[in-house]
């Protein structure tokens, strides 16, 4: 299962859960099920880009996740 | 891949836009005109925040030679609608009465009110005809000044977004909030021997392009509009403009011209969707051209910040508790770079229990734009002074502290997710055996050291490849040059094509001609739009085999690509004599037609990008003036396409940062207006201020991308706020918090 | 305002007499004050009387009794000219300090003293080698010392018609130098934050028998300060003298909190600065 985790800004919408597994095929369903568990988590994380196994997407709904992939969520990021 | 031998990847051509550039005759914004055009100026606020009452356009109007006058009212009322993004994102409506004030004024330069006409002068003496009633209203000039409880609000309806739990209720200055944390910081406090805690402060500081914001709106009679304009992005004018207009974007062709510097400054629109509203109203075409002192005024700048900084260590310096608060400032409207800061701020180090909050907060000060790593040269002066604090109570080598705690592959990062392959390390090692780390120190000389991180967006990019039948190449991409990158591209298509790089024409295609292209910008081009390139550039070489293997009448695997020629293969050898490309592109129209390679993509984003600079500087105790005596910026590049501008890049970013370290600053007076909009008082460093900046390019292949490619254009003004404080901290032995260390600000702490 | 006269009278009595005519007219020599005044909208003149077909403005020449020093003539000229840098070091400096190489082909003293900056560089540098300011007008000519032809920032003696000839400055005798420094944040293209002037003359034994200092960029005025020079004449120019012209001059100081410096700063730096340039020229004149 992936392991989701929820960084210390998001933990308040979690209930304080750090980090929950969910048997999910990609991001998409992962943000709906987080919708599901955690009403309004989904307005925050609208805004924030979706970590994969380290490597860092702004908006990608049908990226896969293996089962042993690690999502972390973090502030999208541009550059100068 | 490391084993892949290059042939034109590593060497350093000329580039192709560069003759031109030097002999001045390469069109930039300001360059276009267009028959019948006319001349546009802006009213700006003389108030850094008041109510618009009334505006009154008739005596402008009234003036020979003024075609139309245009006010905030006439622009599409927008609903406030935030999308999360770069650098904190983007709303449009705040783009579009950032454009021209609506309601409020929210700081002094803000464009009120545009007038079209016949020449410049007729155009601003009319704009200064616009009669425009204000309320004033008490500005808010500085983060504390924000975030106080009884604090003048600039947004009555300002959501904060983000970690949202100790964020005030009610009307709030305070826009946002992002929060990391890793372990238990209280518990990594108690079990540090040394402790240092400092409050950093940082004045807004403008990415000081040279060439002044520009473009030529031009709208036909079937309402098409066409955009000349100097921009990182042409795609992100075009549906900006559309946003800001309610127009179809299909109705908007934007052809981006040579520009003269961006920095992040220009990914965002002000001038456009005036000039388009001004064609559309007066029926011709409208150029408007900045000055500096409205560039410094009323364009992005990057973020005054406070950061309160507490890092603590073991004996043995290794790191063992971090903690910062942070405050940016997003200027009129939200989205300063506070969470990026955030992310980089600990970036380079393994730090097991650690707490940052970051505050997006807004001021009466012009809307902060990207500046190359946005956020991160703030928060990282903060930890990188910390650390250099630690190192000199514990007796520890700068050096060998930070190697000591320097992060790995495998290790996580500290907003989350796990490094990949990276060259911290390796930077640190090459800083520690250059000649530079062992170089004796002159009287009232001091040597700083500090790293760095920054990104390296994906995001997407398209390219094509076309092959003329003469065996040349032209490589179109939608990225606007601003560092090389059409070097670069011609490079890759040379490698994988096996042509010279004079054989490659490199072009910056308008939003018509090519596919959707993000901007240039987070040091994507080289990496994303290259990968696009390269893979166009594969698309080619497939379908010149495929010619091959026609005229050969074998199977498309029996031809292999080298060196510019068809070779047979895979049990073929010698049956067939090479095909070079030039043969084969002179055959296209017989065998199947013309050949053109496409590639789109979205690359994720990765690689990041470390640096470690070293810094010597000389102070004169008496008068507090610094120099620069030597500087040498070491950074991994995971593969230099062209090592030139890989260095002119670590060049670059270095003089900015140095030039953000010890002069630069925005000065405001008590209403909120700059009293520096020039290069005479915003000092950023001439030529002869700064030696040659000396550069090692290390090189720790990047997976995502093909040839190993990092971004390199924005980590160089990561490290040295920080490097020229502790130089600075060596040379005078005071710690210095507050930027710049400008002569009065070092002579005052040398005379305390 | 949207069109400006220019006019290029050739000689003094055709540019008085255009300047006389109309008040809104503009002596231009290099316009790098003047032009950038004019497009940032600072100034609006009716027309730019250009002063460079004058040859009176245009000329050097060094003779037994000094300098004279045309007006109008390019920095880069008066840099240039060995016998200048020679006899008046510190002048020369000045001259080569104003903004960049490109700068001082069109900069000249005259623009450089009729803008009446504070901060102008060669001011304090002409004002402690006792340069004269030669001014015509429609009543004839007149002379002055430098000390006395600005009035304030951006204010002189120049009455309507009047406009700057030349400068005359006397010839250094034996052991006499002088020098100018000044501080910018940056190496140049930058606004003195303070500047400071000293011209002295030695006796053989080594003893300073005359001396001027000249301080710029902390007063309304350049200001030359007798008290600093008091403190370096009778003396060998030793650190007690030097000590002593260093708070006579940052006491003659009255300068202003701005952008580019506090008063704190400015006061303490025009002692350094005058120290340190005190120091120079008793060193050059030691070498003549
Ligand atoms: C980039 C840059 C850098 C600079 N750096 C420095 C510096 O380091 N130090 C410094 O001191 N200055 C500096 N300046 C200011 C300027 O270059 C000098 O003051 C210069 O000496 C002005 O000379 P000008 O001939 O160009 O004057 P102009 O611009 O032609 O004239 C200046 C003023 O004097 C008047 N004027 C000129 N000649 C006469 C005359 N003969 N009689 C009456 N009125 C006259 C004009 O009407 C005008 O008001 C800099 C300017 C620029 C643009």
């Amino acid at each position: 299962m992936a392991q989701v985790h929820f960084g210390s800004g998001l933990q308040p919408h979690t209930g304080g859960v750090e980090r929950i597994d969910l048997d999910v095929p990609r991001v998409r369903e992962m943000l709906q099920e987080l919708a599901e568990r955690y009403p309004g988590i989904e307005v925050q994380l609208e805004q924030m880009a979706v970590a994969v196994d380290g490597q860092i997407y702004n908006d990608a709904p049908y990226q896969k996740l293996a089962p042993t992939s690690e999502v972390h969520f973090v502030p999208k990021i541009g550059g100068g | 891949m490391s084993e892949r031998k290059f042939k034109y990847v590593g060497t350093r051509p000329i580039r192709h836009d560069g003759v031109d550039k030097v002999t001045g005759r390469a069109n930039f914004g300001a360059d276009f005109d267009a028959p019948g055009m006319l001349h546009g100026a802006l009213l700006r606020s003389p108030h850094a925040h008041a109510r618009i009452l009334s505006v009154d356009t008739r005596a402008a109007e009234a003036v020979a030679g003024v075609k139309a006058v245009l006010t905030g009212q006439e622009l599409p009322k927008l609903q406030s609608m935030w999308m999360g993004g770069a650098e904190g994102g983007i709303d449009f409506r705040d783009i579009a009465e950032n454009c021209l004030a609506r309601d409020k004024v929210l700081y002094h330069g803000h464009a009120v009110a545009a007038v079209a006409a016949t020449t410049p002068e007729i155009a601003l003496q009319a704009a200064r005809m616009i009669e425009v009633e204000y309320e004033e209203l008490t500005p808010v000039l500085d983060l504390e000044a924000a975030v106080a409880s009884d604090a003048p609000i600039l947004h009555d309806d300002l959501q904060p977004i983000g970690a949202t739990d100790p964020l005030p209720e009610g009307p709030t200055n305070i826009a946002g909030r992002v929060e990391f944390s890793r372990g238990d910081v209280d518990a990594g406090f108690a079990e540090a021997d040394v402790v240092v805690e400092r409050e950093f402060r940082t004045q807004m500081v403008h990415q000081g392009y040279i060439e002044p914001h520009a473009c030529v709106a031009r709208i036909g009679e079937d309402d098409q509009v066409v955009v000349w304009c100097t921009t990182q992005g042409g795609f992100a004018v075009k549906n900006y403009s559309a946003m800001v207009l309610q127009m179809d974007p299909a109705k908007i062709k934007v052809i981006s011209s040579e520009i003269g510097g961006g920095f992040g400054g220009k990914t965002t629109i002000y001038l456009e969707p005036v000039a388009i509203a001004l064609a559309r109203k007066a029926r011709r075409p409208v150029k408007m051209v900045m000055s500096r002192e409205e560039v410094f005024r009323a364009t992005g700048p990057t973020s005054g910040t406070i950061v309160r900084a507490e890092l603590g260590a073991k004996r043995d310096g290794t790191l063992v508790a971090g903690r910062l608060s942070m405050f940016y400032e997003a200027g009129a409207y939200r989205g300063s770079p506070a969470g990026p800061g955030a992310m980089c701020a600990f970036g380079s180090y393994k730090i097991p229990n650690f707490y940052i909050e970051a505050h997006d907060v807004v001021v009466n000060k012009p809307k902060v734009a990207a500046y190359r790593a946005p956020g991160a040269p703030m928060s990282t002066f903060a930890t990188e002074s910390l650390v250099d604090e630690l190192a000199r109570e514990l007796g520890l080598d700068p050096i060998e502290m930070r190697l000591h705690n320097a992060v790995d592959e495998g290790d996580q990062a500290p907003y989350g997710p796990v490094y990949g392959p990276i060259g911290l390390r390796e930077t640190l090692e090459a800083a520690r055996s250059h000649p530079h780390y062992k170089a004796p120190l002159g009287q009232n000389q001091g040597r700083g050291i500090a790293c760095g991180f920054w990104f390296n967006a994906g995001m997407s990019s398209s390219a094509n490849v076309s092959l003329h039948a003469d065996g040349s190449a032209v490589v179109a991409t939608g990225n606007p040059d601003i560092g090389g990158s059409r070097a670069a591209q011609a490079q890759m298509v040379s490698e994988e094509l096996g042509i010279p790089v004079e054989r490659v024409r490199p072009v910056v295609a308008d939003t018509d001609s090519v596919g959707y292209t993000d901007m240039t910008g987070g040091s994507r081009v080289c990496f994303a739009t290259g990968m696009a390139v390269i893979q166009a550039s594969r698309d080619v070489v497939d379908q010149l085999r495929a010619r091959a293997a026609q005229i050969w009448g074998v199977e498309l695997d029996s031809v292999a690509w080298e060196d510019g020629r068809a070779l047979p293969a895979n049990g073929a050898e010698g049956d067939h004599e090479p095909l070079p490309i030039e043969e084969l592109a002179q055959q296209m129209g017989r065998t199947g037609g013309p050949i053109v390679g496409k590639a789109s993509l979205t690359a994720p984003m990765a690689g990041p990008g470390f640096a470690t600079h070293l810094c010597d500087l000389e102070v004169d105790p008496e008068t507090g003036a610094s120099r620069v005596v030597r500087y040498t910026a070491i950074q991994d590049a995971g593969k230099a396409v062209h090592p030139g501008y890989v260095e002119g890049q670590y060049q670059g970013g270095s003089a900015q940062g140095i030039g953000w370290a010890l002069n630069e600053e925005y000065i405001f007076d008590e209403r909120g207006e700059m009293e520096n909009p020039g290069f005479l008082d915003y000092r950023m460093p001439v030529a002869s201020d700064l030696p040659m900046i000396d550069t090692v390019i290390v090189e720790v292949p990047n997976p995502l991308h093909p040839y190993g490619v990092r971004g390199v254009g924005e980590t160089p003004i990561v490290p040295p706020l920080a490097a020229v404080a502790n130089a600075m901290r060596g040379a005078t032995g005071v710690r210095f918090t507050v930027l710049p260390m400008s002569p009065p600000r070092v002579l005052e702490a040398i005379d305390a | 305002m949207l069109s400006i006269r220019y006019e290029a009278p050739a000689s003094v009595g055709e540019a008085v007499a255009l300047l006389d005519a109309d008040e809104g007219a503009k002596v231009i020599a290099g316009g790098t004050d003047l032009l950038v005044q004019y497009r940032s909208g600072l100034r609006e003149p009716t027309a730019f009387v250009d002063v460079k077909r004058i040859p009176d403005l245009m000329e050097i020449s060094i003779d037994a009794d000094g300098l004279v020093l045309g007006a109008a003539t390019p920095a880069a000229e008066v840099f240039e000219n060995t016998e200048i840098r020679q006899l008046w070091p510190g002048v020369a400096e000045a001259t080569d300090l104003i903004g960049s190489t490109q700068i001082q082909g069109r900069a000249t003293l005259g623009g450089n003293l009729c803008n009446s900056s504070p901060a102008a560089d060669t001011v304090p540098a002409l004002i402690a080698v006792g340069a004269q300011a030669v001014i015509a007008g429609p009543s004839g000519e007149r002379e002055l010392a430098v000390e006395d032809f600005v009035t304030g920032p951006g204010q002189n003696v120049l009455g309507r018609g009047e406009f700057l000839v030349k400068l005359r400055v006397p010839r250094p005798g034996p052991r006499t130098s002088d020098a100018y420094l000044r501080l910018i944040p940056r190496t140049e293209m930058d606004i003195a934050v303070v500047g400071a002037g000293v011209a002295l003359t030695l006796d053989e034994g080594g003893t300073c028998t005359a001396a001027r200092v000249a301080i710029g960029a902390v007063a309304p005025t350049a200001l030359l300060v007798p008290d600093a020079a008091a403190a370096l004449v009778g003396s060998s120019v030793d650190d007690a003298a030097l000590a002593g012209a260093a708070q006579a001059a940052s006491a003659a100081a009255s300068p202003i909190d701005d952008k580019r410096g506090t008063v704190a700063y400015r006061r303490k730096v025009t002692g350094v600065l005058t120290q340190r340039a005190a120091a120079i020229a008793a060193e050059r004149a030691r070498e003549r």
